[in-house]
């Protein structure tokens, strides 16, 4: 997609929300043939900042530096697995029409006009236990990496990525624990929905 | 063996002085992990000397009080308080305490005398109040390290993605 857009002043930046850095996600990046500025996130900062609770997701600014759509699940299309599938479809086509049409897309939000809530303070506690997680990774503390990252779930049960980051770590359980947190959903979105498509 | 037993409590409360005014710790805050070679030893709060402020968080000690960008929280330091002291002329600066006044998250690893700070509310309302998307700077693959900022003007797409 980015090849497409790349000439109407539009940049995709792409960051791994990986605790294991680029040796983890490099190997994704050059399978991808990645052209966009494709980068490194062990703190998942990006997700901090913009409170995004599961990958892939999305933000959109404007040349001015304003966010404009927020926290959407961006596949670039479907993807299938024997007989399970997921991502979508219609998404890239949103983004290609704000990239060629600007202003006057219609997938354009106005600028301040998203409803954005700081984190509660479980939330906010979350965060800072899940990064004294990643730092006891990375120094090998295997033990204390896990104890603040079950922390920082029980502190933010609806962010999949402290739950996936920490299961990665022993992916021979990784998809049990998955479906079972699912089931939890008891019928709210694994994504949210995303307006103007999902029926918002 | 009177004056032999106080040399001895002398030397361990000595001792026991250089090992609080040598503890170390570790500061996490905006993706960077600071060794802080000299805290004083404390059960609940992060006390480093003034000079080590600027590194640890990007506050700065001034007449007026702690300050970074348009923020100042007042600090008198002409007595001591819970956020300022001196020991034997050494000024030292509470972090936990100016985390609290600011309501910016925070949690400690006490045996290993990490801790980790999260954002400042206050420095965050820009995004929340009027949808500025928040700046911020990560490495690429090859560390090269890259800023949001640097590419205002453009249309952008933030991507967030993993491999797991």
């Amino acid at each position: 997609m980015f090849s497409e857009l790349k000439d109407h002043n539009f940049i995709i930046i792409a960051a791994a929300q990986d605790a294991g850095g680029a040796a983890a996600a490099a190997p994704w990046y050059e399978q991808a043939g990645a052209r966009f500025v494709a980068l490194v996130d062990e703190q998942h900062t990006l997700s901090s900042l913009y409170s995004l609770v599961n990958v892939p997701s999305a933000v959109w600014i404007d040349e001015t530096g304003h966010v404009r759509r927020i926290d959407e699940g961006a596949y670039a299309t479907v993807h299938k697995m024997g007989d399970f599938q997921f991502g979508r479809d219609d998404y890239a086509p949103m983004v290609a029409n704000w990239v060629q049409e600007g202003e006057a897309s219609k997938w354009l939000q106005p600028a301040g006009s998203l409803s954005l809530e700081p984190p509660s303070n479980d939330e906010a506690l979350a965060e800072v236990n899940f990064k004294l997680g990643v730092y006891f990774h990375q120094q090998g503390d295997e033990a204390r990496a896990n104890r603040y990252w079950e922390k920082a779930q029980s502190l933010n049960p609806d962010s999949w990525n402290y739950a996936r980051q920490d299961w990665s770590f022993t992916p021979e359980t990784a998809g049990e624990n998955w479906t079972k947190k699912v089931q939890t959903l008891e019928g709210r979105p694994y994504y949210r929905p995303i307006e103007g498509l999902d029926g918002r | 063996m009177r004056e032999r037993s106080m040399n001895v409590l002398i030397g361990v409360v000595l001792a026991l002085a250089a090992v609080e005014s040598l503890a170390d710790a570790v500061v996490l805050y905006e993706d960077r992990a600071v060794q802080v070679e000299q805290t004083l030893a404390d059960p609940t709060d992060l006390w480093v000397r003034v000079e080590d402020l600027m590194q640890v968080n990007g506050f700065e000690l001034k007449p007026e009080g702690a300050c970074i960008d348009d923020i100042c929280v007042p600090v008198r330091q002409d007595v001591d308080s819970s956020i300022f002291v001196q020991r034997s002329g050494q000024r030292w600066f509470n972090v936990a305490e100016l985390a609290q006044r600011l309501q910016q998250p925070y949690a400690v690893d006490h045996d290993s005398g990490v801790w980790s700070f999260g954002a400042i509310p206050v420095r965050r309302a820009s995004f929340f109040e009027r949808g500025i998307a928040p700046d911020f700077e990560l490495p690429d693959v090859e560390g090269r390290l890259h800023r949001l900022s640097d590419f205002k003007g453009q249309k952008i797409m933030l991507l967030s993605w993993a491999s797991w």
